[in-house]
């Protein structure tokens, strides 16, 4: 945020920042940033979910409101799901 | 997972920018639950492992730990998430911040003349472990990035909203009034009529003590000005008269023997060591002999697993905090005797959260005093259910 020195860990393993003073984890750095754009992605997609559940609640009032929470538990285990450790394969 | 803030100052949120706020805090609760849960899997069954075979030991802290884990696909899946999921937690609250802003100014000038001190010194340097990185990754840190200064007390405000997943509280107060309460509680004839809150950004802890203490004069310092002006209106707002002055913590323009509380949260990882001593010393100055030195923070490493030590210092190297791992690996005892304070004068304690488990718990944890000990199992993100681990001295 400014041009001053940014401070960084005393024992910062080395090579943990890129060239530009923030966290790097992949090889690749555009990695890193596809990871970004995904999540932004999986967020925008969320809304559109929202939109629709709001949208089939008018259209059919007797349909029960479904709690949020619960349907985006269930929405970010579905997208996620790739990302979690596999278990029982050690 | 509710992300809306109850207090006089919580922005009106359209759907969208609700359910961006919803899904935010969703994918941290993935993160810290699942991926978290998967990284501790992937340590114990192939990182450990590989490491105790080629250095003939575990790994000794949390920093060897950290670099055994850096190449692990479960610790880069889990921190580029992580780090993600933050910025994401302020440009969820960046639309209805700035769509708000001349009602939230509005709203602070009306309250303006109500009871409550607000100074600010147009002439303070603040320090550069403020104005130098984006602390929690917040663009512009607590110093704002520009415009109007109001936008960054509510933009720090939302977002911890967004961040905390409800954790601490509709009016994220959590962790003052467990504190405030537990203290108490604990010490009912301890009454205190001067409190002073350090780093108190916008006094979200610092009002639970003119709640617990009505008759005290309450004053919360800071180093940034946008934070305190917030902090001022969301205080009146709230019919709490609080005084909020832009001071320094190791630099406080009090008298000697002037406080008999001072009080501080989930500050002193933010600090560099040289202040943090000149902010100890700073403490036990202005209190009254009989008077109290209090910090709400992190359990130390030297409490904890060296896993469990790398999976809280995370923060230090990953979410701009860079002196959090090293206040972790001080001696909180230690701090307090290099200040002056006796050790006989030490008090350190786990309370649980008030808003998750009501005022009887703590009463039920003062009554069993001991039981509980601090350790990463009691305290962190790694804790069974929300406690919060407080310690300080007494003033002699």
């Amino acid at each position: 945020m400014s041009e001053e020195t940014i401070p960084k860990p005393e024992d910062a393993p080395a090579g943990i920042y890129g060239p530009d003073g923030r966290p790097q984890f992949f090889t690749d750095p555009a990695m890193d940033r596809f990871v970004a754009a995904f999540l932004n992605l999986a967020s925008e997609v969320w809304v559109q979910e929202e939109r629709i559940l709001a949208l089939e609640a008018q259209a059919d009032p007797p349909r029960a409101n479904p709690d949020r929470d619960v349907v985006l538990k269930a929405f970010i285990d579905r997208v996620f799901s790739p990302l979690r450790e596999p278990r029982g394969s050690e | 997972m509710p992300v809306e803030l109850l207090h006089d100052m919580k922005p009106e949120l359209t759907p969208d920018e609700t359910a961006r706020q919803r899904f935010v805090s969703g994918l941290r609760s993935f993160i810290l639950n699942d991926l978290a849960a998967d990284m501790r899997h992937a340590y114990d069954t192939r990182v450990l492992p590989a490491y105790v075979k080629s250095k003939g030991a575990a790994p000794a802290d949390g920093v060897e730990v950290h670099k055994a884990l850096r190449g692990d696909p479960a610790f880069k899946t889990y921190s580029v998430l992580r780090v993600q999921a933050q910025r994401m937690v302020w440009d969820s609250v960046s639309t209805s911040v700035a769509r708000e802003r001349e009602a939230r100014r509005t709203a602070a000038e009306a309250v303006a003349t109500k009871p409550g001190a607000l100074k600010l010194d147009p002439d303070f340097a603040v320090p550069k472990n403020v104005t130098a990185i984006d602390v929690h990754l917040m663009p512009g840190s607590y110093t704002g990035a520009g415009g109007d200064p109001l936008d960054t007390g509510a933009t720090y405000d939302q977002g911890l909203a967004v961040f905390s997943m409800g954790l601490m509280g509709k009016n994220l107060d959590d962790i003052g009034l467990s504190m405030a309460t537990y203290i108490s509680k604990r010490f009912p004839n301890f009454r205190p009529e001067r409190i002073l809150d350090l780093g108190c950004t916008i006094g979200h802890n610092t009002l639970p003590w003119k709640a617990t203490y009505p008759d005290a004069e309450v004053i919360g310092i800071d180093v940034a000005a946008p934070g305190l002006a917030y902090a001022s209106a969301r205080a009146k707002m709230q019919g709490k008269t609080v005084h909020f002055q832009q001071m320094a913590s190791d630099k406080l323009d009090f008298p000697d023997a002037s406080f008999d509380l001072v009080f501080s949260s989930m500050f002193l990882h933010e600090i560099s060591k040289k202040t943090l001593a000149a902010t100890f010393a700073e403490a036990r100055r202005v209190l009254k002999p009989g008077g109290l030195m209090l910090h709400m923070e992190l359990p130390p490493n030297t409490q904890m697993s060296p896993f469990e030590g790398f999976y809280l210092d995370w923060d230090c190297y990953y979410n701009e905090e860079p002196y959090y791992k090293a206040f972790r690996d001080e001696e909180p005892r230690e701090l307090c005797r290099r200040a002056g304070f006796a050790d006989a004068d030490y008090i350190q304690f786990v309370t649980p959260s008030i808003g998750i488990y009501g005022e009887d718990a703590i009463s039920d944890v003062i009554a069993a005093e001991g039981t509980k000990a601090v350790d990463s199992a009691t305290t962190g993100r790694l804790a069974e259910g929300v406690c919060w681990f407080g310690f300080g001295a007494w003033r002699a």
